[in-house]
């Protein structure tokens, strides 16, 4: 595979290697990219904004852990 | 009794050697294997309707954990996929009742599928980001506040104090919110220079919308979160193009991700896409 990262090292650019890729980076392309259709389930769910869901799946595990933790939730406000 | 059950489809390709797909397990740790019809190929999983049939589906997609590993073993299998062939991925979660249901989508769509795939074969994705640090927005501000109630135990002093300090806090507040005004302009003008150098280079380009701090743990203002369709055999000049670019501009912190299979290009309806890249353009 061509684009090894080793060269294009050094600051101000940083390439990522593709095995560890970040789940954020990989939500962009799979919620917001990637063919649309309408298959047989998904119907009703097109119509919600899968980036959306993404975040309020976040923001509820950080809520969890903040439980968890036995910290005020308040902070996340 | 059984569940019942649905087919999951993670990508389109013309000419796939199924064999390339017996080492990857799918969505849910499911086989994969592929549907054939009218010269396309769907590369899709069996799977049970009690984790991806509507109702579950809605629960699911708000599970962090669920979400991750279901977007890593989809990501997986495209890239395994790949490999064999050029494939255009399709969204997360796309299910059909049967393989029959899916051979008639690759009928319906053939046409579609076709171009979308002229259009990326030999072609790879690359994600370029950037980041600024930018100037403390209100820094400092939180003590003035506090020293204005301690004052007012002496009426008269406290009434002029309170009007000066007050508004030198003001004057503080705007020229913080100036700076910082002036600082993320200048950011957002320079990642602009950088996309323009990138976009010219590419075949085709997208905008995603900045990435939100909760979930790319970065503090930094995100200024640029692009995608570039690139010619296979250009990577290494796509690259160094944007050290270059990237280098050009001062307190720009760049980040290159990929080659990636081209999700941002897989589309089949053009005007549909063309909408999002103008709609991902002005979320920026």
């Amino acid at each position: 595979m061509t684009g090894d990262p080793s060269d294009i090292a050094g600051p101000p650019v940083s390439v990522r290697d593709t095995s560890e890729i970040a789940l954020v980076d990989l939500l962009d392309r799979l919620l917001a990219g990637g063919v649309v259709l309408t298959g047989d389930i998904v119907i009703s769910i097109a119509e919600v904004d899968l980036v959306r869901v993404s975040l309020r799946a976040l923001i509820t595990s950080i809520q969890q852990d903040t439980k968890l933790a036995g910290l005020s939730t308040e902070a996340y406000e | 009794m059984m569940a019942e059950q649905g087919t999951y489809v993670y990508a389109i390709s013309r000419d796939l050697d199924p064999a390339v797909l017996h080492q990857v397990s799918g969505v849910g740790d499911t086989s994969v294997r592929t549907v054939e019809s009218g010269g396309l190929t769907a590369v899709v999983s069996t799977v049970d309707l009690d984790e991806f049939g509507e109702q579950a589906l809605r629960q699911n997609l708000e599970n962090l954990a669920w979400l991750e590993q279901t977007a890593r073993s989809h990501h997986a299998v495209a890239e395994t996929a790949r490999e064999s062939a050029a494939v255009t991925p399709l969204r997360l979660a796309t299910v059909y009742y049967s393989d029959e249901r899916v051979r008639e989508m690759l009928v319906d769509q053939h046409d579609a599928f076709a171009r979308a795939l002229d259009r990326i074969t030999g072609r790879v994705e690359w994600g370029v980001k950037a980041y600024t640090q930018l100037p403390d927005r209100h820094a400092s501000s939180s003590k003035e506040p506090a020293e204005e109630s301690r004052d007012s135990s002496s009426t008269v002093d406290a009434e002029s104090s309170t009007g000066g300090a007050g508004a030198a806090y003001l004057r503080r507040r705007r020229e913080q919110q100036q700076t910082w005004e002036q600082a993320s302009r200048q950011a957002f003008n320079q990642a602009d220079q950088v996309h323009t150098e990138l976009r010219n280079f590419s075949v085709a380009s997208r905008l995603h919308r900045a990435q939100d701090a909760g979930l790319s743990g970065r503090s930094e203002l995100m200024v640029l979160n692009g995608a570039y369709l690139v010619d296979r055999g250009l990577d290494q000049q796509f690259l160094d193009l944007v050290r270059e670019v990237a280098g050009a501009q001062q307190g720009l912190e760049v980040e290159v991700t990929g080659p990636w299979a081209p999700y941002s290009f897989a589309t089949v309806t053009e005007a549909e896409s063309e909408e999002q890249a103008e709609h991902g353009r002005t979320e920026q």
